[in-house]
């Protein structure tokens, strides 16, 4: 009886030793000085989303260099304040760093639960990354440019709709903030996660939405939808005739998403300034860079003082957009 | 008045339970209105039917009669469970294999018949399969060990 | 007769022996995990995901597919095997396969979930090489008003699902309803039953609930028992299907494969619905009705036809439009963008190679599936020879490193614990867990839709009754409801007579 319970895992077990062949554990025995273990590399949401692909492009290359494993971890849950959590209590001993993302900085804002202070409690250690968002109608509005979209929507005041992955994310505070600076007033139908945005989009039944240039392109191309202006101080090279909202007179509607690696606050200056430089090298990788743009993700990295003069410049924007348009959760 | 069917009596008062304590949270989330529901209305209206249901199903237990509630039997429900909330604990501070050994051998001693040596080498057999497969096959990140 | 010389272009890509080789692997991977319960393919996907950097991304979309749909398969065989189901598709399947393991006939059952499987596979493949464009128009057609009507349908199903008191199933829907609403309320971001508990405020995991009230209440239930001394299953009974089993499973196969193909062409939730709309239409049509939650095998073959036409079917939204319309698909997509494939409509036209190779490729996998578990059943049947004693905490050991996986929380097998306790307290008052998990499924989406659809409408409720769509759903379940009600109601007033 129990020779066959024990055959059977055996059996199990060859089959998975195979599978973890196509694994690559860079696991090599370290010796004095930090890392001596494996770092866990924590990401506060969920496989398959791009901040996950991030850590998982970059966590092999930086162990390669440390010569010492880096894992990833997804902790996710409670958009990212989960893992986000675990991290800021974590020890700062240089063995637990957490991909970080401009989220974060909007939901600290947003929700009155927040565990931590993600000024406080974290060390930026670099950039990761830049993602870029585009605004986008469906063709059924009839709106053909920003212009066009704010007269429209000053016209009807409450009457367009826009779609968002959820509160508080990029999306719904970049339209926030739209909304702000032109003074109009639109109709906010939060959804759980992008997908589900983008079908209602589809079929027609929300109006418009800030969605991540390399998923709204493909739609645009086949003219499911129309794109009318990117988020970011620069023009994108995959859309390179679509104006910024700044060049279309929007002062201060300057909306991106960012990727940042941070560790927990105390954690030593030497190895900040050690992981720093090296994802400083293996961010400007032609191929980290290649992989990255196939997320749609412009790979960039800064030093420590400018990732938290970032966080902070953009904790103070949420705040006041947050606060102004009495915008709430919790 | 007398309980005819224990079963449906007792259910119903759970339901009764269920739906009013999902009331009771929910009166401090907006209720909102039709057009814009605040993220009481759901929950408040779902208590509300639940509680109707309990209702309607207590009083049915009092007219009809029908099947009386079976004996609880604590010492399968509270080694079962215990095992795995020991696992559970010995997990994160133990690591895999203590906390393998304390449900296989805890929770064995729910069983009808407790025999400890083959309970231990079943114990040894899942921690090293378990190593094998979830550690290094699938790569999952179980602390193995206390170090 | 674009679609055959499509097709060969499909299988050219499929057959090639690299591509073969592994979606083999992915298929074997994806039994095994599946069959482990709570581990689930999108782990193992997220796992393997940075690994098929150097694949071709045909090759690696088909390992990522086979894991998939193979995990689908390996899911129904822990259900039949131990009544715990891993994947919200399997919870039906528990509900007879289970039965029909305790009766000996596991072999029966494990036996047409794969032949039956591999039939809507097959069904499901011609489906999407015919008709996925037109198909996904289809999928265009859904918006809030139409989803929530879909729920509802979807809920008065759930009803047919218990086979004891009607009351206490519908209280129990309401009660799954309820439950799934735990966590961030998603239109205004409040955080509504979690008292503060950061690990509830994105909901309780359905596996969590599942292992809960299935896995651990049965164990328990079963330690009650005092037969269970020795082996508890009735002596092995033939691995093969008798000739009454494959007259009553066959036109339960059909059946199950046409309403899945349907069902999981919706990307919200529709493929979630496939095997419980199966299942419940399967009891309301078949002639051996009574048997239903007692072993019958169209109890079986119903549902996992469905889910597995459903699974592959929902391939077309995201093949045709870009739309993931589940955790799985959503990292297909991650994996196709690595490979610098953004998915949207112009997949089909620009990378004809890959999407019909992946669809060739699924019916391959699908028979290799066939082959691959066939002769495993005797297996797994012999798995049940075991002493309960031995087995037990095996799969106890197994639920909760499943449920730990989940997020790497201990909190998620504690929670588990509690709903191991409230199974073990329904099984005590005779209420049936099944309708609660499909409520719990449900809630969430019914309640998103709802109020979705009232806000698109600035809160005219008349939208579930002008939109064409919505109408024909909602009379469905009005009538569907009349069905399932008028018996009860006429068996209540016979009894108030023999009283």
């Amino acid at each position: 009886m129990l020779r066959s319970l024990f055959r059977i895992l055996l059996a199990a077990l060859a089959t998975l030793a195979a599978a973890s062949l196509c694994q690559v554990t860079y696991a090599q025995s370290g010796g004095r000085a930090w890392p001596t273990q494996t770092i866990r590399l924590i990401v506060p949401f969920t496989p398959g989303t791009g901040m996950d692909t991030i850590a998982r492009i970059v966590a092999p290359k930086l162990g390669e260099r440390l010569g010492q494993a880096v894992i990833v971890e997804n902790k996710a849950g409670a958009s990212g304040n989960i893992g986000a959590d675990a991290v800021a209590k974590a020890a700062p001993d240089g063995y637990t760093l957490m991909v970080g993302a401009n989220t974060m900085l909007m939901a600290a804002n947003l929700y009155k639960s927040v565990p931590f202070n993600p000024l406080t409690d974290f060390v930026p250690i670099s950039l990761g990354a830049w993602g870029t968002l585009m605004l986008a109608t469906i063709p059924k509005t009839g709106i053909v440019s920003v212009a066009d979209l704010i007269a429209k929507a000053k016209a009807s005041p409450g009457k367009l709709t826009y779609g968002s992955p959820g509160i508080g994310t990029p999306h719904h505070m970049a339209m926030e903030l739209f909304k702000d600076l032109t003074g109009t007033d639109l109709l906010h139908i939060p959804y759980k996660g992008s997908a589900g945005a983008v079908v209602d989009m589809l079929s027609g039944s929300i109006d418009l939405m800030f969605i991540p240039i390399h998923v709204g392109m493909p739609y645009v191309k086949a003219g499911k939808l129309k794109a009318l202006a990117v988020g970011s101080p620069k023009r994108h090279p995959m859309a390179p005739d679509l104006p910024t909202l700044q060049e279309l007179g929007i002062k201060g509607a300057e909306v991106d998403m960012w990727y940042a690696f941070l560790a927990p606050k105390g954690t030593p200056a030497p190895i900040v300034a050690r992981l720093n430089s090296e994802l400083r090298t293996i961010l400007a990788l032609p191929e980290v860079k290649s992989a990255f743009e196939k997320q749609g993700l412009d790979a960039a990295s800064n030093s420590s003082a400018e990732m938290a003069a970032l966080m902070k410049k953009d904790y103070t924007r949420w705040a006041l957009i947050i606060k102004k348009n009495n915008i709430s959760a919790d | 008045m007398k309980i005819r069917d224990p079963q449906d009596f007792w259910a119903g008062v759970m339901f009764i339970v269920f739906g009013g304590a999902a009331i009771f949270f929910a009166r401090s989330y907006a209720f909102g209105s039709a057009a814009k529901m605040g993220p009481g209305y759901f929950p408040s209206v779902l208590g509300g039917i639940l509680i109707a249901l309990g209702l309607f199903t207590s009083l049915r237990g009092l007219v009809f009669a029908g099947q009386p509630v079976g004996r609880f039997n604590w010492k399968p429900l509270l080694y079962v469970l215990g095992s795995i909330m020991l696992f559970a604990f010995a997990l994160q501070s133990l690591g895999l294999v203590v906390a393998i050994f304390a449900l296989i051998v805890v929770s064995a001693l729910g069983g009808h018949e407790f025999k400890l040596k083959e309970v231990l080498a079943l114990a040894l057999i899942l921690a090293v399969g378990s190593v094998a497969i979830f550690n290094y096959g699938l790569q999952l990140q179980f602390p193995i060990g206390p170090w | 007769m674009e679609i055959i010389s499509n097709l060969i272009l499909g299988l050219g890509v499929a057959m090639t022996p690299i591509n073969m080789l592994y979606c083999f692997f992915g298929v074997l991977l994806g039994t095994l995990i599946g069959v482990l319960p709570g581990i689930g393919p999108v782990a193992t996907i997220a796992m393997l995901l940075p690994a098929t950097f150097a694949l071709n991304p045909v090759t690696a979309l088909i390992m990522l597919a086979g894991i998939y749909y193979g995990a689908q398969y390996g899911g129904s065989t822990s259900a039949i095997l131990v009544n715990i189901p891993g994947e919200t598709s399997s919870v039906v399947t528990c509900l007879d396969g289970y039965q029909m393991a305790r009766q000996g006939r596991a072999g029966a059952a494990l036996c047409v979930a794969a032949l039956g499987s591999f039939f809507a596979g097959c069904v499901a493949t011609v489906v999407i090489a015919g008709f996925a464009p037109p198909l996904a128009e289809v999928a265009l057609k859904f918006g809030p008003a139409e989803y929530f009507s879909l729920m509802v349908m979807g809920l008065v199903a759930a009803v047919v699902l218990a086979h004891g008191s009607l009351i206490k199933a519908i209280a129990m829907i309401v009660l799954g309803l309820l439950l799934g609403l735990v966590g961030t309320d998603v239109n205004s971001g409040v955080s509504r039953f979690a008292f503060d508990i950061a690990e509830l405020s994105d909901g309780i995991g359905f596996v969590i609930v599942a292992m809960g009230v299935f896995g651990f209440t049965e164990v328990i239930v079963n330690l009650e028992l005092k037969e269970t001394r020795e082996v508890f299953f009735k002596k092995v009974s033939g691995l093969w299907l008798t000739k009454a089993d494959f007259k009553a499973a066959t036109p339960a196969v059909l059946r199950g494969t046409v309403i899945g193909s349907i069902l999981g062409i919706l990307p919200g939730g529709g493929a979630l619905l496939a095997s419980f709309a199966a299942y419940s239409f399967e009891k309301k049509v078949s002639k051996n009705r009574a048997n239903f939650g007692k072993g019958a095998i169209e109890g079986v073959a119903a549902p996992e036809s469905a889910n597995n036409a459903g699974a592959q079917t929902s391939f077309i939204p995201l093949l045709t439009l870009g739309i993931p319309s589940n955790p799985v698909m959503a990292l297909m997509v991650g994996a196709m963008t690595i490979h610098g494939i953004q998915p949207g409509p112009q997949i089909v036209t620009n990378q004809p190679e890959l999407f019909w190779g992946m669809i060739a490729s699924m019916w391959v996998g699908n028979l290799m599936l066939v082959v691959l578990n066939l002769p495993m059943i005797g297996m797994w049947v012999k798995l049940l020879t075991v002493p309960y004693r031995m087995l037990f905490p095996a799969i106890l050991l197994f639920c909760a490193i499943g449920i730990y996986s989940l997020s790497n929380s201990s909190f998620d097998i504690h929670l588990a614990v509690i709903f191991g306790l409230l199974g073990y307290v329904f099984v005590k008052l005779s209420c049936e867990p099944a309708p609660l998990l499909l409520g719990f499924i449900l809630g969430p989406m019914m309640e998103e839709n709802l109020r979705r659809a009232m806000l698109l409408s600035r809160g005219d409720a008349t939208v579930f009754f002008t939109h064409p769509i919505s109408l024909a759903m909602l009379v469905a379940a009005g009538i569907m409801l009349l069905i399932v009600v008028a018996p009860a109601v006429r068996k209540k007033r016979e009894d108030v007579f023999v009283e």
